[in-house]
């Protein structure tokens, strides 16, 4: 043996309401040791990581924030089933303790699931300065399980946590079952439920928890169809008429007695339970009235002034991303062009050369260099949801979404959309109605995402110069209309029916921790790196594969060497001058590049698609680039970096912007632009949409995106026309 | 136990309570629509008329019959954002025509 003692492994679940601080807390017990991945099966994304401590290998999942265990959405399933079949060995529940009542909620319903825990009262600073003063050590005891003081943003008590789990997995914590009553009408109901339930033959062995069967109970009475589905299947048909029966009567029974449903009681007496417990562990309690938050809230929120502000923080962070981050974007182009420069001097001429210039320098290079801005972007949208004005921004806009037949939660993915579709997509699943979140999905495509960003900054940049950031933010509210358009034109035709009832918590302000933002922010750009990264340079690989083969035949090429010689002959012989030698060698060499582009894979497609672009004002350069722009938004302008570079002759490099203007007028741009806004994001976002709304979903967001980009394009074209 | 059950005690005892201010209330004000309700006051709330998933939902984000709210921001049509369990929560027109609450008469 070689000595070591093997450590042991725990599983860990973390489970607490939105905004409890619970990611912040597995940032802190975690370290940079995680991973984002889907939950098997479903898209619904989790976090899961690995911590060493002592002898310890923790293996901790950071499961979907949710109020309560119902299964009215997919995140509260998840975790239910989470903590149900895969039986972490300890939960560990986040509360946010400057809201106890209503985050202790969670609590009871993890205790009705008879769950190892360790509670976790974060944010404790708030807890002192809310006036309430608590009996720690009886609060402990009344639930069942030991209570840490956190504060996650200061670091404050993830070892205490660490050591807490470790007792509880060693059983050093006395483990009871804290029972919950329900009131006298609804816990001879559950009796009932409970005594038929175990004389089924599915429930008919040693190892079941008495417990369990009375959990189970609950929910049905709850009515909680997954339960019941889940139950109907391992029952035979009697069986079954059994349970329908007497769930009907004793829903009706309760009714009949109480006047409420069954649902309500059992709310009602947790609330009880945790308010009881509360009241007995409280020490002293003083109201507060009109905390800090509320005073903020009153001007942000105000009826005249709500929306103004609003509108400025999005004109502020637009101005932010463009003028600001142009800088380092600058900066980067710099580096990829010495780096260009450097292969050019190392490597000896042929296609190995050209593939790294051309192709992946370009390519990929092309795409890096809006790292920076779209950085920026991504620590705004972060600095918005961790301060809480994300969840005031859906108040301010629930009024206008509602006229478009959705309300405010609709807006929040549609900003995150700003960003990135994809991880908008996967944000709807906060919008229980499936009318909702399909009409929110459709049009999230017209938020424009951070890969159509380096499309509008080449444009408009090249064509608007001074105007750039106006004419780009047009193009964003431009999108913003089409959306507001088509969510009313979907709501009408395709999905009719009322909008989901709007509630959301508006969370306390909170000043957002510099370490919290830049994790949000890495995550999301690391997403964006690794798309360069693969996806981008494999299509980068096929686009410049494309434009190089088949390569022009012999006869070209020796004609083109019989005229350079002649060029050449002619000067020496001094029948022309050095200006005029100049000049047929670029003239020549252009004629080249452009036989060779013809005569390449990507020209013949081009030219043969061109009709089509054509009513559009596009040549085959951009109509190419619109192809390839499927792949992903980010690869237009690299399929434009491509198609200049090698367009144009190798000596003298000419910067794409300066082609661009020589090639297309202001209207070709402004209307190339629109173009790219209206047609569906990238195949990774079809992907997810596939998997999150159906194959049918999907293709009519292709072909409804395609038809309108195309059509609305058109009609800017052709009216344009006689204007420029 | 002997804790859990002087809880449930306790809990019964508030119940009752409930059901006693319940009454007094009647008297005291009318039962009027949380849309109607005026910025800066208290209710209680006396009924949610909704189906099973929205008062679950309700519920869990701590609206529960029986409890006082306070009326933080009223719009104009918009929605509106009340105070509950130390929460502030933003709620739709729909929803607030589908609360029923009575005014606490501060003394």
């Amino acid at each position: 043996m070689i000595g070591k003692i093997k450590n042991k492994e725990i599983s860990v679940a973390l489970v607490g309401s939105p905004n409890s601080g619970k990611t912040t807390i597995f940032n802190n017990m975690t370290g940079a040791r995680q991973h984002v991945g889907n939950y098997p099966g479903v898209t619904v994304e989790v976090k899961t990581g690995t911590k060493k401590y002592k002898d310890y290998i923790f293996d901790i999942i950071d499961l979907p924030g949710t109020y309560s265990l119902t299964a009215f959405s997919e995140e509260e399933v998840i975790t239910r089933n989470h903590i149900l079949k895969e039986k972490p060995e300890v939960v560990v529940n986040i509360i946010d303790a400057s809201n106890l009542e209503r985050n202790l909620y969670l609590t009871t319903q993890l205790i009705e699931m008879n769950c190892k825990m360790v509670l976790v009262f974060n944010m404790s600073d708030l807890l002192n300065k809310s006036g309430l003063k608590l009996n720690l050590e009886l609060l402990s005891q009344l639930l069942g399980a030991p209570i840490i003081l956190s504060i996650g943003t200061k670091g404050v008590g993830t070892q205490e946590i660490l050591e807490n789990i470790i007792k509880i997995y060693n059983e050093e914590f006395e483990h009871k079952f804290v029972f919950i009553k329900y009131g006298d009408e609804v816990e001879t109901e559950i009796k009932k439920i409970q005594e038929l339930l175990s004389k089924f033959k599915f429930f008919d062995h040693e190892s079941l928890n008495k417990n369990y069967l009375r959990w189970i109970s609950v929910k049905l009475l709850e009515n909680d169809e997954l339960i019941l589905a889940e139950l109907l299947q391992n029952l035979s048909e009697e069986e079954k008429e059994k349970i329908n029966l007497i769930l009907e009567s004793s829903v009706n029974h309760i009714k009949r007695i109480t006047g409420s449903y069954p649902t309500t009681l059992i709310a009602e007496a947790r609330y009880g339970f945790v308010k009881g417990a509360l009241k007995e562990s409280t020490i002293y309690h003083k109201d507060r009235e009109l905390s800090f938050s509320d005073k903020i809230d009153q001007v942000i929120l105000n009826n005249f002034i709500g929306l103004p502000i609003f509108a400025l923080i999005m004109w502020g962070i637009f101005q932010l991303v463009f003028k600001v981050g142009d800088y380092p974007t600058q900066w980067l182009q710099l580096g990829f062009n010495k780096l260009s420069e450097l292969f050019t001097i190392l490597l000896p001429e042929g296609y190995l050369k050209s593939l790294i210039i051309d192709g992946i320098v370009a390519g990929v290079g092309g795409v890096l260099v809006f790292t920076p801005k779209i950085m920026l972007l991504f620590i705004c949208i972060a600095v918005l949801e961790d301060s809480g004005y994300m969840a005031r921004a859906a108040f301010i806009m629930d009024r206008i979404m509602h006229r478009i037949g959705l309300h405010g939660k609709s807006f929040i993915p549609m900003l995150i959309g700003f960003g990135c579709t994809v991880p908008a997509y996967m944000c709807t699943r906060t919008l229980e109605n499936k009318n909702d979140r399909l009409i929110t999905m459709h049009i999230n495509t017209f938020m424009s995402c951070g890969g159509r960003l380096p499309i509008y900054i080449l444009f408009a940049g090249t064509f608007f110069q001074k105007h750039a950031g106006n004419i780009i933010f047009s193009i964003y509210i431009i999108g913003i209309f089409m959306a507001v358009l088509f969510a009313k034109f979907l709501r009408v035709t395709r999905f009719k029916g009322e909008s989901e009832p709007f509630v959301m918590e508006l969370p306390i302000y909170r000043l957002p921790t510099i370490r919290g933002i830049l994790m949000h922010m890495w995550e999301r750009t690391w997403l964006y790196i690794k798309k360069a990264g693969t996806i981008i340079l494999a299509v980068s690989i096929i686009i410049w594969i494309l434009f190089t083969f088949p390569s022009i035949n012999k006869g070209l090429l020796e004609e083109y060497n019989a005229q350079i010689n002649q060029i050449e002959i002619n000067y020496l012989e001094g029948k022309i001058s050095r200006s005029e030698f100049e000049k047929q060698i670029s003239t020549i060499n252009a004629w080249l590049s452009f036989k060779k582009l013809e005569y390449s894979t990507a020209g013949r497609i081009g030219h043969f698609i061109e009709p089509v672009f054509k009513p559009l004002g596009f040549d085959w350069r951009l109509a190419l680039a619109s192809i390839t722009g499927m792949v992903g938004k980010e690869v237009v302008v690299s399929t434009l970096g491509t198609t200049f570079s090698i367009g144009s002759s190798h000596n003298e490099k000419e910067d794409l912007r300066l082609a661009l203007r020589n090639t297309y007028n202001l209207l070709i741009g402004f209307n190339f632009m629109l173009f790219c806004l209206l047609y569906f994001p990238c195949i990774a976002s079809l992907a997810v949409f596939q998997k999150e709304a159906g194959t049918k979903e999907m293709f009519f967001q292709v072909g409804f995106t395609l038809v309108l980009a195309w059509t609305v394009s058109f009609i800017v074209y052709q009216i344009g026309k006689f204007f420029i | 136990m002997g804790l859990n059950h002087k809880l449930n005690l306790e809990f019964k005892k508030e119940n009752k309570t409930i059901i006693n201010k319940k009454e007094k209330n009647k008297e005291e004000s009318k039962i009027i629509l949380l849309a109607h309700a005026s910025q800066g006051k208290k209710y209680k709330i006396v009924n949610i008329a909704g189906g099973h998933c929205l008062i679950s939902r309700l519920n869990a984000m701590g609206i529960i019959n029986g409890d006082i709210i306070k009326v933080i921001h009223q719009t104009w049509g918009g929605p509106m954002t009340i105070a509950v369990k130390g929460v502030r929560i933003a709620l739709g027109r729909g929803i607030a025509h589908k609360i029923e609450v009575a005014e606490v008469l501060e003394n």
